[in-house]
């Protein structure tokens, strides 16, 4: 006889065969799967639990926003030269613009500066006045002092000077 | 695939505890039929079922309805089988090699294909181990010689013999039966 005879015929024997188990498998069946779905379910829930929790303490812990932070996140920041723009203590944030929300690299332009920057632009702005006392009470030599205050383009010996210019002072 | 057997393994995969009970009632005597031709007892068989049910309903999110889902659930019980053989017993399919003799006589007996279910299974479960893997593997559920190897960890060709073998013992076994019968 043939081997693919021969199995042919077994195969044939044996399709469609089917043998009841008995009902303790099933229970024992659903008994695992229930308490691997109380196991999982409980896992997710201790998960959520844990994050909740975690979440709720971060908050209550974490400091107010505002500018008197010394541990706010000092985003890339491009401070304007202070002694240049004195404008810019105007723009300093209040306390409504925390920058939690965005991040560094979203609006560089509107970070605010860093809280610690502010007590320099005030002491420019109170020591500015004395310092121009100082200069203006010191004496000029070899410098011819202009009448007019506002700058003028010159015009000397072909040479057109355009401000803002260099003087050199001559001995 | 029909559209409600479709809608109930759907309804499987959502968790539905209803729906896994049908599934379970439906296919289960197919599934313990497969399980107890890789024992050789009901209490493994059982033992190898609820096994395969527990993986069935743990990866059905990975069935695809593309494939037939009575295919899928038979090569769960065999994959689930085979790991349950190899766990007992690591070394049986070395030493099945060289102890099956099915004698010329058998072989002569053997001329008809006349033998019910259940003589074959008895037939099929007096094989040794090895052999029966391969035969059930091969010649009931269609596996090719590549993945039984595979799946049994043996070389190509020792899957290959121990078939031949298997048919041999097999009607030997058979021819064995038939002659007693007769006698009686």
């Amino acid at each position: 006889m043939k081997a693919e005879e021969f199995d042919q015929y077994v195969r044939a024997q044996f399709e469609n065969e089917a043998v009841a188990p008995r009902a303790e498998v099933e229970d024992a069946v659903f008994a695992s799967l229930s308490a691997a779905t109380r196991k999982r379910r409980g896992i997710a829930a201790a998960a959520i639990l844990l994050v909740a929790t975690s979440a709720t303490a971060l908050w209550l812990n974490a400091p107010a926003p505002g500018p008197a932070q010394p541990d706010a996140p000092a985003p890339t920041e491009v401070v304007a030269p202070v002694a240049v723009e004195p404008a810019i203590p105007a723009e300093q944030p209040t306390e409504g613009m925390a920058p939690v929300a965005s991040t560094p690299s979203d609006e560089p332009e509107r970070t605010a500066p860093e809280p610690r920057e502010t007590p320099a632009m005030d002491e420019y702005a109170t020591s500015a006045p004395v310092a121009l006392d100082e200069v203006a009470s010191r004496g000029l030599s070899g410098v011819e002092l202009q009448e007019t205050s506002e700058p003028q383009l010159q015009q000397l010996e072909g040479e057109k000077w355009v401000l803002p210019a260099t003087v050199e002072v001559k001995d | 695939m029909e559209a409600a057997d479709i809608n109930l393994i759907e309804a499987c995969k959502r968790g539905k505890p209803s729906a896994q009970r049908e599934v379970y009632t439906r296919f289960s005597p197919m599934m313990f039929a497969v399980a107890l031709r890789y024992t050789n007892g009901r209490a493994d068989a059982e033992d190898i079922l609820q096994e395969a049910w527990i993986k069935v309903f743990r990866h059905i999110n990975s069935f695809s309805e593309h494939i037939s889902f009575e295919g899928w659930l038979r090569r769960i019980v065999v994959n689930t089988a085979i790991t349950h053989y190899r766990r007992n017993q690591k070394h049986a399919f070395q030493l099945d090699v060289d102890e099956v003799h099915a004698t010329p006589a058998d072989l002569e007996a053997f001329k008809e294909l006349d033998f019910t279910r259940e003589e074959l299974a008895t037939a099929i479960a007096q094989l040794p181990k090895g052999y029966g893997m391969v035969f059930n593997m091969y010649v009931i559920e269609g596996y090719k010689h590549k993945e039984i190897a595979e799946q049994l960890g043996i070389d190509l060709n020792t899957s290959k013999s121990q078939l031949s073998r298997a048919r041999k013992y097999l009607q030997g076994i058979l021819g064995n039966m038939s002659k007693r019968a007769q006698k009686a």
